[in-house]
């Protein structure tokens, strides 16, 4: 039996617009266990990136628990937070945010800045097969090339979980589905948690846990027993 | 990790950046430099005077004996007197120089300090001679030199060249600029005074460790039991004053100017700042994302204004010192002799780094605290432009405007910090120029007041103190001739006493005195007619009656103040020769000049000099040249402070604005029209900074003046105006051409392509 590391428990976010409360989030439950490679789906402005942003520490929740290895972090203060997704958090962003007046390597050991056990930024970066980038600024490499170290950035620090919000919204096609196995064996190689928030709904062929998401709500959540690499899905 | 982004940040912000590095650098630079310049001539007179003993006080009388000096050292807080005779002596050189000479005993108070020969011996018979002088006239020891005083000729070996703590400021007469070609002083030991004449003193030196001059005034007239003439405190005395003053005026400036340069480091770090924390919003969502505390995020910020404030500080505080007293001691030695000139440093200055930094890593503080606050997600979303506020584009006059009048407006109210920051940069560029030119104007008006307006006369011939009435007399016959005499005086009102110069005239139409607007004023003989800065120092209104007495003689007269006059540099009364021998007996007129409208270049018997008017007026002139060097700092402080904050500001909007620019290049503007557009607000904040820099320039001014002992009007030519306005320009335009280039260079492809 796999470990329950996730859970959201009635979780609403909603955000005042001419007086009147708009829900991004409303009502939403689901578990999700350690090491699995889930996919949450939906629809443009569904909510999902909010619910990324929930579970990452990067919004507070209107109403409801969200819990972390057992903890509720729905409750913790900005101080918290900010711990929280220093030691528990890895983002992978649309956009990858490098620091543009940082190299690839420096970006990734900028980690070791707020993280006590960092690994090395050599290591990691060669891990995602970007060792000889190691001095390029971000402007100097390609859009596969800064998400890989986006990705290397994000797994520095040894997260709980890698949170991915459309990782592979700005490349191609190829390269993409280069980043998306990368991040498939991060989870099945390494038992990494890796949530992958996107609106291509192919790539839940791959995953092990697909969250359907809509007008906020979870319209359903699929389990693939056998899911298929992310090579042979079929685009 | 963050340092070396901050520092790549600089590097990609290079001139913003250094722009604030300037400011920084200029306000300490200018303080600590100024301040080093003061306080180095500061420490120099304070040792000068401690090691030379230099008296506290001076007491002048006919004829102060031992006995005086017996009394006045049992007064309290007397540490030490002697007394000395001094006189005025006329060197036998062609152009007749005055040396005012010195008997002296042991020396004990204000010791002299040899530059060359023999230490002071009262048992060596020769003279110790101003060192200044012998330079003027080229002698050296072992030269004779011969003084006519006391009907005699006095002839002496020059054993010693010297400076002198009493002589640090010494001219000639009552002339302002010292020309040691004219004037000089000199010490003979007692023991050498002429045999066939009984040594007699005129003034004792006193030494006391009491503060309180006022009561000690007293209790020295008590031990004297009044039989003096005057007494002088050290901070009365002329040649102290004078350099003690100076100095004040120098800390005056050092302290207002560096105060505006802070203010524009400080409005630079804030717009640099706030520009680029809303540039790298993102980046502060990532880092937030990634798990770096607000703390240490806003940390990182703040750092930027603090290395840049500290680096700027300290370089200031550095080059400061080293280059700007240099400037000033050129000219200052010319007026006054001190043993060294050098900067000193206080630990005030630190007061000055430490501000300058906190209060931009304060600015630094303020530009980013607010990004800040809002969560990691709402950071990592670009923010929404705030919506035009207002119905401005609702109303008739706005549609008529033209479009690049409409951008205009919206542009300049948009980014207010940066147009505030604009209109105080060229406030500031103007008003210094202002100040500099202005400056100058109102010391020249006062020489053409003084030579053109005042003096009608050609010739000027000073009355030698030996002269005869029948020498006086003839003079006087020979020409359609003027006269009047001078004499320092004491005046008094209420509890007020102030030293000053009483003119008693007959000039016969060659003199003519003016009020503050520039209309004559008679000189009426019921009364006297009060200098405008003496009635208000002392408190006195037309009607009042004020005492004086003359300096070295204690019969009081009091006198009616019948009106009042403007004079910048005599201060004290005018009378008329009238009033003055009817108000006692013993006051007889004694002209000390003769003026006439005539040409004489003949020295008739009893005149001692022969001036036309034309060459005073041209030395004068030549008195200000000493003014230049500060014109020139204020002006290159003026072009750096326009150039580095439009610059700065010409950045800042070019790349707030790059993407509408290339929008309107896309759509078809020409690269003509947009220049034209980022000129037209360019030349709209000029204009605006222009007229408040007047009043600035004004202020500038009267701060300077307020620490002069002068009367001044406050004079800004047309021409000064002109040329500041067109300086002003000049510089705004200058950074115009430069971001010109720039939008001719404007890549409409990569400014229009996607944000991050």
């Amino acid at each position: 039996m796999k470990k329950k590391i996730i859970e959201f428990c009635n979780v609403k976010k909603g955000y005042e617009i001419g007086g009147n409360i708009v829900y991004a989030v409303n009502g939403i439950d689901f578990t999700i266990d350690e090491g699995e490679f889930v996919v949450i789906l939906g629809p443009s402005g569904a909510g999902k990136s909010t619910v990324l942003n929930l579970l990452g520490g990067m919004d507070f929740a209107t109403s409801g628990q969200i819990f972390v290895n057992g903890v509720d972090i729905a409750s913790y203060n900005d101080r918290q937070l900010t711990e929280y997704r220093a030691e528990n958090v890895g983002f992978v962003f649309q956009f990858y945010n490098l620091i543009p007046t940082l190299t690839a390597g420096e970006n990734v050991a900028l980690i070791g800045d707020i993280v006590k056990n960092a690994l090395d930024s050599h290591e990691v970066l060669a891990s995602v097969g970007l060792e000889a980038h190691y001095d390029k600024f971000p402007s100097q490499m390609s859009g596969g090339e800064q998400q890989r170290v986006s990705i290397a950035r994000a797994i520095c620090k040894n997260p709980t979980m890698l949170l991915c919000d459309e990782p592979t919204g700005a490349l191609d096609s190829e390269t993409g589905v280069m980043i998306l196995s990368l991040l498939q064996n991060m989870s099945h190689q390494r038992n990494k948690t890796v949530i992958i928030v996107t609106h291509n709904a192919a790539l839940a062929q791959a995953a092990d846990k697909v969250i359907r998401i809509k007008n906020g709500k979870i319209r359903d959540i699929t389990i693939n027993e056998n899911p298929l690499p992310v090579s042979e899905v079929n685009w | 990790m963050l340092f070396r982004k901050m520092l790549r940040d600089m590097k990609n912000n290079k001139m913003q950046f250094v722009s604030i590095f300037i400011m920084a650098f200029l306000g300490v630079f200018i303080y600590i430099g100024i301040g080093a310049e003061w306080y180095g001539i500061q420490q120099v007179y304070n040792s000068y005077f401690e090691e030379t003993e230099m008296a506290d006080a001076w007491v002048y009388g006919e004829n102060m004996t031992d006995r005086d000096v017996r009394d006045i050292l049992r007064v309290e807080g007397v540490t030490a007197a002697e007394n000395r005779l001094t006189i005025k002596t006329i060197g036998d050189f062609g152009n007749k120089p005055e040396i005012t000479l010195s008997y002296i005993g042991d020396e004990e108070i204000s010791n002299m300090v040899i530059v060359s020969g023999k230490e002071y011996d009262s048992s060596i018979d020769g003279i110790w001679l101003d060192d200044n002088f012998a330079k003027a006239k080229r002698l050296e020891v072992g030269d004779e030199i011969t003084l006519k005083a006391l009907g005699l000729e006095i002839e002496k070996e020059i054993v010693g060249t010297i400076t002198h703590p009493e002589y640090v400021y010494h001219t000639y007469g009552t002339e302002m600029f010292p020309d040691r070609y004219k004037c000089g002083f000199a010490f003979i030991s007692e023991n050498y005074f002429p045999k066939n004449m009984t040594l007699f003193h005129t003034e004792i030196l006193i030494k006391t460790d009491r503060d309180d001059m006022e009561e000690f005034e007293k209790d020295i007239s008590d031990a004297l039991d009044g039989d003096y003439s005057i007494f002088v405190a050290r901070e009365d005395f002329q040649s102290y004053s004078m350099l003690v003053d100076e100095v004040a005026q120098h800390k005056a400036i050092g302290s207002v100017l560096p105060i505006a340069f802070l203010a524009i480091a400080i409005l630079a770090i804030l717009t640099t700042m706030t520009r680029l924390v809303a540039n790298q919003r993102t980046q502060i969502g990532s880092l937030k994302a990634l798990g770096f505390s607000t703390r240490t995020i806003l940390a990182h910020y703040i750092s930027y204004g603090f290395w840049l404030s500290l680096a700027g500080s300290i370089t200031g505080a550095v080059v400061g010192p080293i280059t700007i007293p240099f400037l000033f001691y050129p000219t200052m030695s010319q007026f006054y002799t001190l043993p060294d000139w050098r900067p000193g440093f206080s630990p005030l200055f630190i007061s000055m780094i430490i501000l300058s930094v906190v209060s931009c890593t304060a600015a630094a503080y303020f530009s980013c605290n607010k990004v800040l606050k809002d969560t990691p997600a709402q950071t990592l979303r670009p923010k929404s432009p705030p919506a035009p506020k207002g119905k401005m584009h609702h109303a008739k006059f706005w549609q008529k405007l033209s479009f690049n009048t409409q951008w205009n407006i919206r542009d300049t109210l948009r980014g207010k910090m940066r147009s505030l920051m604009a209109i105080v940069g060229v406030a500031g560029c103007t008003g210094l120029i202002v100040c500099a030119l202005g400056s100058m104007d109102s010391m020249r008006d006062i020489g053409s007041f003084i030579y053109m307006k005042m003096n009608s006369y050609n010739t000027l011939m000073t009355v030698s103190d030996s002269a005869t009435q029948l020498e006086i007399d003839s003079v006087l016959h020979r020409f359609n001739s003027g006269s009047e005499m001078q004499a320092s005086a004491e005046f008094s009102f209420g509890n007020t006493t102030e030293n000053g110069i009483i003119t008693i005239t007959e000039a016969n139409g060659l003199v003519t005195y003016y009020d503050k607007d520039e209309n004559p004023v008679e000189i009426r003989s019921d009364g006297v007619m009060l200098s405008n800065l003496m009635a208000s120092d002392l408190g006195v209104k037309v009607g009042d009656t004020i005492s004086w007495n003359f300096f070295g003689d204690e019969k009081v007269y009091r006198s009616k103040v019948v009106g009042t006059y403007f004079s910048p540099t005599v201060q004290g009364f005018v009378a008329t020769r009238e009033y003055y021998e009817g108000l006692a007996n013993e006051l007889n007129y004694k002209p000390t000049s003769i003026f006439t409208a005539e040409k004489v270049e003949k020295l008739y018997p009893g005149i001692s000099n022969v001036q036309d008017n034309t060459t005073l007026y041209e030395a004068f002139e030549q008195t200000l040249s000493s003014m230049f060097t500060m014109i020139y700092l204020l002006i290159l402080a003026a072009a750096i402070l326009a150039v580095v904050v439009l610059y700065n500001l010409g950045i800042l909007s070019y790349t707030e604005k790059e993407r509408e620019l290339a929008t309107l290049k896309v759509i078809g503007f020409q690269g003509r029209k947009l220049r034209y557009l980022l000129f037209q607000q360019n030349i709209w904040l000029t204009i605006v900074g222009c007229i408040f820099g007047f009043p600035f320039g004004y202020w500038l001014i009267e701060v300077m003046v307020a620490s002069m002992k002068m009367d001044m009007k406050i004079v800004v030519s047309a021409f000064s105006i002109i040329l500041s306005i067109l300086l002003t320009f000049a510089f705004s335009i200058t950074v115009n051409i430069i971001f010109s280039r720039r939008i001719n260079d404007l890549d409409m492809v990569s400014s229009l392509k996607g944000v991050e």
